[in-house]
């Protein structure tokens, strides 16, 4: 029960980060020309230099004033535990904190509670204390209670008629919540989840005073969800939600952290990343992520900050590798995967499709996180001719048309990824281009988003699919990409790779909340998947902002984009409007 | 578009030859075509495109020599007139003429295709409804009601959704609309003809349906289908255009004129050569195909039949 | 007679209704016959659950009575729901109409106010290097994707303009964000690019033809009779002959109406409009086939009641057409 409900849990993640990747929602997601040289300058230093939007500035706060930021998608609800898109989740978080949250770099910070939890020896009993005078934005006091409502609408089985997309992350793990006193929550698991602190503390809390009596079925449709919250205890309160336009916030006088400077919070819908580009030009928005091929231009604009930082996921391709399926008879040699990645010129792709705004990766996990192994080996570089006498030597043979084939089985195969989104489409044919030049013949074609998770589940047809992975937060785990376990419905493991070793490694990693402990053995991990390559990661993409200048303290980090933004109170615009 | 009417024609009826329509009317109609100077133009500056669509692999291969499909990363953007690339590269490197070339073919084959589809469906329905009347008339007009009254665009969306379309396909989602006006229009011809004495009389000597129809009423209706089409090939060019831009239309490696504007507009600032070039031809095209349109609308002008 | 109109009308109306309907029941059926609405907010979903909610939506009825249900509900104005998150289609549908109204029903007007001078001045200086002119623009304008133009529009107007520090207009929207906008002035201000763009279209052809028909009315008798009865050329052209060519035009605005609600597509796309068309497209991208198809149908529907009224109102007009 419980890997499978680590695999919905990452699969979550996929499924919510494949969904934004629509045509023009991909657009934003694109990375710079600094990260991409800073690459060479070692990944980690260059976080630590950069990992933010316009550095805190001692100047005096102006208090009122609006922000607009813009967005691609509109929201699709407000519901606080059940959110299955970006745009929704980064309202829900301007509205709503949760115990934890996380700073730019991925670091756990405390916010409804005053600071990490204590954890028992077993490792089987958490305990947070709160802050006091806490309060909602109606004036009603915020209590342990809240908490405890909260989190028992996720996982006890007397909600079970609530729907929440968490409840597979605790359902199984967590025993009980309770409140011991109003300022203190204790949570108790049966089984050790290492990843509790790091990936489920950091939910909204709801207000047990105004949801406590509605039936958990009559949750799901509830106006606090679709319509928008009365109440609230993050940095801004709803004001209104003109659907398929804006969204408006109002600055919440009882945060806990004091109120913020802003007056108004608005988050603007516009077609595309480009028109997104244009409307920071002309001022109609004050921050958004502008698409990469508009941000050599904008640089040039003088009201405008453009900083660009490493999002922490990643662009890979994946093989068939299912025995039973034609396409491991090309695949199934670990040799004629190393040639096909060393054929690739990443750099000059990272360049000419990303306009030099995402970074060649060579790790199953992005750079940001703890467990990240900046010594992975062995890493692949751009090499034709290695590429060829790699294949020459597995006994691909290049026939009379050019291609390669072996015991009768042609080197061609179809390379798949989702319509719509114009970087990967362009990043297939550019594969096709560069496997051509070594003898092997690629077809690229895009196919609908539906359907190729359908591929990865259950069809498993296809021959290659390029897509993308995104990371909340910094936990390493990776069963339900690697791991035998994460083959199947409820996984994302399309290759159907399956190694004994790293699934022992990877169930090892999960046995202690000791990131100490851990970490050795995600090394590891990533060490043997850089070996064997069932699936190549190609990039690091990069998140592009365009701040404009009249706002200060807009500190925008690879964990804090769609999430949690402790720092937004600061925010404030200088002219006060 | 509608042509001024001339104030002092001569109300001059043509004379009712029975058997084929008058093969007078049509030297008359080919004659006035002839001398009206900007329908010839337009209609070869049609001809032009379509020969360089069913040619372009052929003159690729003679002008550039180069594949519409070579990606080359180390190129991209260059201005027109580098060597090599007389009309430049575009965002991945690949040679901006031979996309052009090849584009035409896409293009230009939708547009046909769509329309020569649309014609022959939309003429056999109208010609049938209108010979027949009666119960078939009503069945296949509430047919093409049913067709129209969904909205063109929501309907190319969803089917472009479906199954995500090649230049065929989308060539016959595009006429799958496009056939009711046709049928309309033919129906209507149809119903003002079949009543002329000189159908009557051809019946009267005996001779079949399929014989009237096709070789009495088509002739006559002829013109409507030729300026529709022609109007219509200018339509379904800028429709297929459209769908390229909401991302719908042909999938970007394959060339079309649609899809290179659309993935040259985030470019405009720094190599706006890229949008000029499929966005004038498009202009070009649409423009030639409405004016000769209008050329063969004057040229059969009802008014001096 | 006219009553005897009227109902065959009506009555032929019942087929297209019943032939839209089941189209797109079929291709619900079809593409989204095994989703159930909101399955994906729900990963947890477990295989019994699955087929309690079928048999609650009822799913698992045959074909003809869901067909049925689903013509029952769209009598009701209930188009279905989403796929991807059970929200009311009709929900959807009544909260954009007013946006694309705003935007197709201005585009008409503005249409209407520049191709009457347009044509008129045509016609009156017939032959003349300003009719060249504008007939080359009303021809030239029907050959430009409308997109295109949406898109060169915004350079120029809203981001060039801005980088000069001009006052620019808009390039997106409905108005303003935040708690201020929303008054007349700042809708009318968002409103005037992307009705310009939807105009466009409407102008080409509405001006050539008031153009044709000015001419023609200029040719009657009447006119005539009037000039050589001594009226001033203002009067006659003014008083008499505008209004009689005006009429036909209207027959031709009228034509436009019934598709009011989808016209403005790619222009509520390219201007970040929020309305109908700008849902639909949105939906589609998502495959999200049961709103798209709601959509589909609710448009279509308002094409045939639109078509219907047409007719029920000429019938009343023109005695001629009652013979049709």
């Amino acid at each position: 029960m419980s890997r499978d409900d680590k695999a919905d849990q990452g699969f979550e993640h996929f499924e919510q980060f494949l969904k934004e990747w629509s045509r023009r929602d991909f657009l934003r997601r694109m990375g710079a020309a600094a990260a991409y040289t800073a690459f060479t300058a070692g990944i980690v230093d260059f976080l630590e230099a950069c990992g933010g939007g316009n550095t805190p500035t001692s100047q005096t706060p102006v208090k009122g004033g609006k922000l607009i930021e813009g967005t691609i998608s509109d929201i699709s609800s407000f519901a606080v535990l059940n959110s299955g898109d970006t745009a929704s989740s980064q309202m829900i978080w301007l509205l709503f904190d949760g115990l934890l949250s996380l700073n730019a770099k991925g670091d756990n910070i405390p916010m409804m509670a005053s600071a990490l939890p204590t954890i028992s020896a077993d490792q089987l009993t958490f305990t947070f204390k709160l802050r006091p005078n806490l309060k909602w934005s109606d004036g009603q006091p915020l209590t342990a209670d809240d908490v405890v409502f909260t989190y028992n609408l996720i996982f006890s089985a007397d909600t079970k008629d609530y729907v929440s997309r968490y409840r597979a992350q605790l359902e199984g793990f967590l025993q009980s919540v309770t409140a011991t006193d109003p300022q203190t929550v204790v949570f108790k698991f049966s089984k050790i989840l290492a990843n509790f602190v790091d990936s489920n503390c950091r939910f909204g809390i709801l207000p047990k005073h105004v949801l406590g009596n509605v039936t958990p079925k009559a949750l799901n449709t509830h106006d606090f969800f679709t319509k928008g919250p009365t109440v609230s205890n993050g940095v801004f309160k709803f004001n209104r939600w003109d659907k398929g336009q804006q969204v408006v916030l109002e600055r919440n006088d009882n945060y806990w952290a004091g109120a913020a400077h802003l007056d108004q919070y608005i988050y603007k819908v516009v077609t595309d990343a480009v028109v997104l580009a244009q409307q920071l030009k002309t001022g109609e928005l004050d921050t958004g992520q502008p698409d990469a091929s508009q941000f050599d231009n904008l640089k040039t604009v003088n009201t405008i900050t453009t900083t660009s930082f490493i999002n922490p996921g990643f662009v890979y391709y994946q093989f068939n590798l299912e025995p039973t399926k034609a396409a491991s008879k090309i695949f199934g040699d670990k040799n004629v995967r190393k040639a096909l990645h060393t054929a690739l010129d990443r750099t000059a792709m990272a360049k000419a499709v990303y306009f030099g705004q995402a970074v060649p990766a060579d790790s199953v996990l992005p750079p940001t996180t703890w467990a990240y192994n900046a010594n992975v080996s062995p890493k692949y570089s751009f090499d034709k001719a290695a590429a060829e006498k790699m294949l020459d030597d597995a006994g691909w043979a290049k026939g009379s048309d050019g291609i390669r084939s072996k015991g009768g089985v042609r080197m061609s195969f179809e390379v798949n990824t989702n319509s719509g989104n114009k970087v990967r489409e362009n990043l297939i044919q550019v594969m096709q281009q560069q496997w051509k030049d070594i003898g092997v013949d690629a077809q690229p074609r895009a196919i609908a988003f539906q359907t190729l998770v359908t591929q990865i589940r259950s069809t498993k047809t296809f021959q290659v699919i390029l897509i993308g992975i995104a990371n909340q937060d910094t936990d390493p785990d990776q069963t339900t990409l690697w791991t035998t376990k994460g083959i199947g419905s409820a996984g994302l493991n399309g290759m159907s790779y399956s190694n004994p070793q790293v699934d022992q490694l990877m169930d090892s990693a999960l046995q202690s909340t000791d990131r100490a402990k851990r970490k050795p053995l995600y090394t590891q991990i990533q060490n043997i998947l850089a070996d064997e390559l069932p699936a190549p990661i190609l990039f690091y993409p990069n998140y592009l902002w365009g701040i404009n200048k009249r706002v200060v303290n807009f500190n925008v980090g690879p964990y804090n984009t769609y999430q949690a933004r402790p720092w937004m109170k600061d925010v404030f615009v200088a002219d006060g409007k | 578009m509608i042509t001024p009417l001339p104030v002092d024609a001569p109300a001059v009826p043509a004379p009712l030859v029975p058997g084929r329509p008058a093969r007078g009317y049509w030297k008359e109609a080919t004659g006035r075509l002839r001398r009206n100077r900007i329908g010839v133009t337009s209609g070869l500056v049609l001809l032009f495109f379509v020969v360089v669509a069913v040619t372009s692999p052929l003159l690729a291969a003679v002008f550039t020599q180069a594949d519409p499909r070579h990606i080359d990363l180390l190129n991209t953007f260059l201005p027109p007139f580098s060597p090599h690339h007389i009309l430049g590269t575009d965002d991945l490197g690949r040679d901006e003429l031979t996309r052009m070339l090849y584009g035409a073919q896409v293009s230009m084959g939708i547009g046909f295709l769509s329309v020569g589809v649309a014609l022959t469906i939309g003429a056999g329905v109208g010609l049938l409804a209108g010979y027949y009347g009666g119960l078939l008339d009503g069945l296949l007009m509430r047919f093409v009601d049913i067709i129209l009254a969904v909205p063109a665009i929501f309907l190319f969306i969803l089917m472009s959704i479906l199954f995500k379309p090649n230049t065929i396909t989308l060539a016959l989602i595009i006429a799958s609309v496009g056939w009711g006006s046709i049928a309309r229009l033919v129906r209507g011809e149809v119903l003002s003809v079949r009543t002329r004495d000189f159908m009557i009389a051809t019946r009267a000597l005996g001779a079949s349906d399929a014989r009237l129809i096709l070789r009495h009423l088509l002739p006559n209706v002829l013109h409507v289908l030729i300026v529709f089409g022609s109007l219509y090939l200018g339509q379904v060019v800028l429709i297929e255009a459209a769908l390229d831009f909401l991302g719908l239309g042909i999938s970007p490696a394959t060339p079309s004129w649609g899809n290179m504007l659309t993935n040259s507009e985030t470019f405009f600032f720094h190599s706006s050569w890229l949008v000029i070039w499929p966005g004038v031809t498009i202009f070009v095209t649409v423009l030639a195909a409405n004016l000769f349109g209008n050329a063969i609308r004057d040229a059969f002008d009802p008014r001096l039949r | 007679m006219l009553a005897k109109y009227l109902v065959r009308r009506v009555l032929a109306t019942i087929p297209v209704v019943i032939g839209v309907t089941l189209i797109t029941f079929m291709l619900m059926h079809v593409t989204a016959g095994s989703y159930i609405p909101g399955i994906d907010l729900n990963p947890n979903l477990k295989a019994e659950d699955v087929e309690a909610i079928k048999r609650y939506l009822g799913l698992d009825r045959p074909l003809y009575i869901q067909y049925i249900t689903w013509l029952a509900g769209v009598g009701h104005g209930d188009f279905g729901r989403s796929m991807i998150d059970g929200s009311l289609v009709s929900s959807h549908i009544f909260d954009r109409l007013p946006a694309t109204l705003e935007l197709t029903i201005t585009a008409i007007l503005l249409g209407i106010l520049i191709s009457i001078p347009l044509g008129v001045t045509g016609a009156l200086r017939r032959g003349s290097k300003i009719d060249h002119a504008l007939t080359a623009m009303s021809v030239g304008g029907f050959a430009i994707p409308a997109f295109w133009l949406g898109l060169l529009l915004i350079l120029v107007f809203s981001v060039q303009l801005q980088a000069w520090g001009l006052p620019f207009l808009p390039s997106g929207g409905v108005t303003t964000p935040g708690l201020g906008g929303g008054d007349l002035l700042d809708r009318v201000v968002h409103l005037i690019l992307p009705a310009t763009v939807l105009s466009f279209v409407y102008l080409s052809i509405w001006s050539r033809f008031t153009r044709s028909s000015m001419l023609e009315v200029l040719s009657q008798d009447y006119v005539r009779t009037a000039r050589a009865k001594g009226m001033t050329e203002r009067r006659v052209v003014y008083m008499h002959a505008l209004r009689n060519a005006v009429i036909p035009l209207v027959t031709l605005v009228g034509l436009e109406l019934p598709a009011l609600v989808s016209g403005g597509l790619v222009v509520e796309v390219v201007f970040s409009w929020p309305g109908i068309g700008k849902l639909l497209y949105e939906r589609a991208l998502q495959t999200d086939y049961t709103t798209v198809l709601g959509i589909t149908t609710f448009a279509a529907l308002l094409v045939v009641a639109g078509n219907l009224l047409a007719d029920i109102l000429y019938a009343l007009l023109d005695p001629r057409i009652r013979y049709a």
